[in-house]
């Protein structure tokens, strides 16, 4: 199994009592699998794969990603499994305005000291469709491309793992399907699994499972 | 390693470009080309201005004492490769035919004068040419007073002692001018090896042997304070500043203004770098989330942002050093016809310090909101509101306040200085707060009457009470600054002036016989000029005090006492003079009658003869003796160009006894020559030449006073980076609320009035708190620092609200004017 949940809960504490966010998950995801977290909003979906990308802690209940036990690592730890491990895909895009779309997919690539970065990123941005767009920074460039340049990123590091938080939000139907389209493609290509957050029927449809949460329960 | 360099490299660039990082990096180049330009400039003068005292004193330093000086200190100064000039100096009468007359003797060596020009002509009040070294064996230079008094002229002979001299030359500018203004007998430069043939000093004698020291400032330094331990009681250290009192207190204070204007300059830069590097974390925090996202760990986020950092600081640096450099240059070549023809180059000092102050202020100012860019958490890629922890105050204002420490012992700032300016600005800056909390309290009130746009401008002030009163004191502390920096300009600049008015009187006659004062009024009547008054002057020598003998009464202190071992010049008068206030007792016709007649003292004479009021002195005068009663002590300003005294008498008592008497004019360049006639119809009249060195004063404090309004330039720059830094700040969340209204259907007039109204008001509340801190540090910084009268000015608090009003509502304007013309959609797109 790639990743493996059990009695997984997340509280917060708000001024004066405290808020359960989810309780009592359990789970397991295969290599390659690919599912879809959907549930209305404030069910805990972001929560929950916040919480198995390693980007944040549970306060009750383990998570084993590819057989590490993400409760016992440190920031510091946790950050290296990303860098090696994981890939990510926002609804925002979360692209550095600084940066021109091929430095952007080289990002993770120089954080992990690659000596390609230049070339498998130019190779990225080329599948994605935007090889002639190498140096044009976000704001030049409209939602979907943007998101593209995400994508490509995201695979950068060839992770296990792809995490995609609402992929499609941000961008109007046909952009969309597009998207979910590359999404898939390259996630078939490089065998990772993948793991959304959904409102999209359409997109939570194309994948193997449907997880359905409800008021920080798993309900199936 | 390297790939976190580029990026953080690429980064920064990128940012420049953008205009993100642009005030942070402009207050940091105010701040290195500050520090470098003030640093060289004042380097440059006060060089200068050393030079020129040097050239009064005709040395850097010189040591005097009634007895010869030791030689190892001699040898001490050559070890420490100083030049040396050994002097002697005497009073005794000259000879020449018939006539004869007292003259103070210089007898120099070859390396005479160490500094300075000394200028030898043919006739009396010629230019002359320059010469160094002693006159040859068995010549002699004299004064043009000399020439009159004795009847001579170069080429005739002249007797000092037991020696025949030929007279050489007519000194027509030399070192060392007038010391003291009265009693100065004209003066005769010999050589060193003559003195013996003369046969003048003799065990006894009264001589005044000095060591002249000229070199490098450091090598003097450090051998005046190996001397000073060594000295005795009758030996004197006396450095070029400290030759000319007014000159002395007019550059203490002047290295104090600069100082703290430079110091002010440079904290002022910091707060704006503290405001932006704020900025620029806060909006930062996204890019580092990513980046930690994709992997980065918490050390190399540090590593990227820090990187960062040091990119912007070096380009800071580099920027603020060539902009200081070439400051410093145009300054020195606007003031070129003011300055010394040959002006020391910059040394590198201000240059390094501009590094490390671009460093230290960067790491003080900028460094707390940086390091809250490593400890953002990736998971705020998902969620928005998790910023990072703040700072520790304690950690931000403790950096910052190290930071300006560490910066004003390199300045050579005053302590006293910045705690009286910190706690001026502490008191204002508490007061108004205050008032500014209240006033929007009751601001419910006061916005629903005022019209639309405006009561909304006062609601937002009030609803944004925190950010509201930190933009008043950021915007106060800035207004206050170039107010109190004008301020204490225009006050030191006032204080010089009074200290040297134009045509004040340049020349002095003295020993002028009662009976000839008609003949010297028709002669200034047919010159047209002027005289200050002409006062009595009676010379007498104290005798004894409270009836004993000197001695007696001042056991061991009375053979060190400069004013018990010469004759005083005593005079009387109805008026207090100028520049003279009595600290105890009463002046007449105040003071209690007696039967004796009543004097009154200069109060550190007084304490050095541990006399007060009531206590007598008897002084002889003439072939008589006067005892007389003090009735008042009387503190002087002795760096005022007026005749002062040491003893006044109450009017009446000296009357009978001999004298003479003085009197002062204004004479100008071109009317140098009408010296000659005077001195051809009163022959008898001693003329005191002070235009010299009043004109060198004059030109030291015009250099000064330059210095001083450029500092104030750089005060200004910095004030105004403070402003942008705090506008811009704010700017995100004014965007944003004008993006709402907008898309809620606000005009763009409305939102132009409402901005407006609130920099207008924002505006008064900084310039109230603006007057109120100017006024609280002024009176704290002159009773405690520059020593000038403590007053209150009123144009201040005109000044202050209307400049706060104007140039914050216009650079408000300028800074956010999109805010009321761009489209909503965009508006809200770039503030989401």
């Amino acid at each position: 199994m790639m990743i493996e949940v059990s009695g997984l809960g997340k509280q917060v504490a708000t001024a004066n009592r405290h808020l359960t966010i989810l309780s009592d998950i359990n789970l397991s995801v295969a290599e390659g699998e690919r599912v879809a977290i959907v549930g209305a909003s404030g069910s805990g979906k972001t929560t929950l794969l916040s919480l198995l990308a390693g980007l944040d802690t549970a306060s009750s209940g383990q998570i084993r990603f590819n057989d590490v036990v993400l409760n016992e690592l440190d920031e510091d730890q946790r950050a290296k499994l990303r860098a090696e491990q994981v890939g990510f895909v926002f609804q925002s895009f979360h692209l550095l305005p600084g940066l021109t779309a091929l430095e952007n997919v080289m990002l993770p690539l120089e954080l992990a000291g690659r000596a390609d970065a230049d070339s498998r990123a130019r190779q990225l941005l080329d599948e994605v469709g935007l090889g002639e767009r190498l140096s044009h920074y976000p704001n030049q460039l409209s939602g979907g491309e943007q998101q593209r340049v995400a994508i490509a990123r995201a695979f950068a590091s060839e992770p296990r793992v792809l995490f995609a938080d609402e992929p499609t939000g941000n961008l109007d139907t046909a952009t969309g399907s597009r998207i979910i389209e590359l999404l898939l493609k390259l996630n078939r290509d490089a065998g990772t699994t993948l793991i959304l957050v959904t409102h999209d029927e359409a997109l939570a449809s194309r994948c193997d499972r449907r997880l359905q949460l409800q008021a920080g329960k798993l309900v199936s | 390693m390297k790939h976190l360099f580029r990026l953080a490299g690429k980064l920064t660039l990128r940012d420049l470009k953008s205009g993100e990082v642009r005030v942070l990096l402009l207050a940091l180049v105010i701040a290195v080309a500050s520090v470098v330009a003030i640093g060289s400039v004042t380097d440059r003068l006060s060089r200068g201005m050393g030079a020129e005292s040097s050239a009064f004193l005709g040395a850097d330093l010189q040591l005097t004492g009634p007895r010869e000086l030791p030689d190892n200190w001699f040898q001490q100064a050559l070890d420490r490769e100083l030049a040396v000039s050994p002097v002697v100096a005497f009073s005794t009468v000259v000879v020449a035919g018939d006539a004869f007359q007292l003259a103070s003797i210089k007898a120099v060596g070859e390396h005479y004068p160490l500094r300075g020009k000394l200028m030898i002509a043919d006739e009396p009040f010629a230019a002359g040419r320059q010469t160094t070294g002693a006159p040859p064996a068995g010549a002699v230079w004299i004064e043009p007073r000399l020439v009159s008094l004795l009847g001579t002229g170069v080429g005739d002979q002249l007797e000092i002692g037991q020696a025949v001299f030929t007279i050489a030359g007519i000194i027509s500018k030399g070192p060392g001018g007038a010391t003291s203004v009265f009693g100065v007998a004209p003066g005769l430069v010999m050589n060193r090896a003559d003195v013996e043939a003369t046969a003048i000093i003799q065990p006894g004698s009264r001589v005044n042997y000095q060591f002249q020291f000229a070199g490098p400032e450091t090598a003097i330094t450090d051998f005046s304070a190996w001397l000073e331990p060594q000295l005795d009681p009758t030996q004197r250290l006396v450095g070029a500043r400290d030759g000319t009192p007014t000159l002395k207190t007019a550059l203490d204070r002047a290295d104090a203004y600069l100082g703290l204007a430079g110091l002010v300059a440079v904290a002022l830069a910091g707060i704006a770098i503290a405001v932006s590097a704020n900025r620029y974390s806060r909006r930062h925090f996204d890019h580092c989330a990513i980046l930690r996202c994709l992997g980065a760990t918490s050390r190399q986020a540090y590593l990227i942002f820090g990187i960062s950092l040091m990119w912007l600081g070096l380009a800071a640096v580099l920027i603020g050093c060539l902009a200081g450099w070439l400051i410093q240059e145009g300054l020195i070549w606007s003031l070129r016809d003011q300055l010394p023809a040959a002006l020391p180059v910059a040394s590198v000092g201000p240059y390094l310090v501009g590094l490390a102050t671009g460093s230290l202020v960067l790491i003080g100012f900028a460094l707390p909101a940086f390091l809250r860019l490593g400890q953002v958490t990736p998971l705020k890629v998902l969620r928005k509101d998790l910023d990072p922890p703040k700072m520790s105050s304690l950690v931000v204002y403790g950096l910052a306040i190290s930071a300006l420490l560490l910066l004003m012992r390199w300045q050579g700032g005053d302590w006293k200085l910045v705690l009286f300016s910190g706690l001026g600005a502490l008191v204002a800056a508490a007061v108004l707060l205050l008032a500014a909390f209240l006033l929007f309290g009751a601001g419910a009130r006061l916005s629903r009457k005022l019209p639309g746009a405006t009561g909304f401008a006062v609601s937002q002030l009030r609803r944004y009470r925190a950010a509201s009163l930190g933009q008043i004191l950021a915007f106060g502390g800035a207004l206050l600054i170039m107010l109190n920096s004008t301020l204490v300009r225009t006050d030191l600049l006032a204080d010089w002036q009074t200290k040297l008015p134009d045509k004040a009187p340049n020349h002095f006659l003295v020993n002028l016989q009662e009976s000839r004062i008609p003949d010297l009024e028709a002669f200034l009547e047919q010159a047209s000029l002027t005289v200050s008054g002409i006062y009595p002057m009676v010379r007498g020598r104290i005798v004894e005090i409270n009836g004993e003998t000197p001695e007696v009464a001042l056991p061991g202190a009375a053979e060190n006492i400069n004013a018990l071992r010469r004759e005083l010049n005593l005079t009387w008068s109805t008026e207090l003079p100028k520049a003279n206030s009595v600290e105890a007792g009463h002046w007449w016709p105040d003071a209690p009658a007696s039967e004796r007649a009543g004097i009154s003292v200069e109060k550190r004479l007084a304490e050095r003869l541990k006399i007060s009021v009531g206590d007598t002195l008897t002084f002889s005068i003439a072939d008589a003796r006067l005892t007389a009663e003090v009735k008042s002590l009387r503190e002087v300003d002795w760096d005022s160009f007026q005749p002062n005294f040491f003893v006044i008498f109450e009017p009446g008592a000296l009357a009978g006894y001999p004298g003479t008497a003085i009197t002062s004019f204004y004479l100008a360049p071109e009317q140098k020559p009408l010296l000659n006639d005077l001195i051809k119809t009163l022959p008898t009249v001693t003329i005191i030449e002070l235009d010299a060195i009043m004109e060198e004063v004059q030109r030291i404090l015009d250099q000064v006073t330059q210095a001083v309004e450029f500092v104030l330039a750089f005060v200004f720059l910095a004030s105004i980076a403070v402003l942008l830094a705090t506008l811009q700040a704010s700017k995100d969340e004014r965007m944003h609320t004008a993006a709402l209204l907008r898309t809620l259907g606000a005009s763009s007039g409305y939102l132009r009035t409402s901005l407006i109204s609130e920099f207008v008001l924002l505006g008064l509340f900084a310039g109230l708190l603006a007057s109120l801190g100017t006024e609280l540090i002024a009176a704290g910084l002159y009773s405690q620092v520059f020593d000038l009268p403590v007053t209150w000015h009123g144009w201040v608090w005109v000044a202050g609200p209307l400049a706060g009003m104007l140039v914050i509502s216009i650079a408000g304007w300028f800074g956010s004017r999109e805010v009321a013309s761009g489209s909503p959609v965009r508006l809200l797109r770039e503030t989401a």
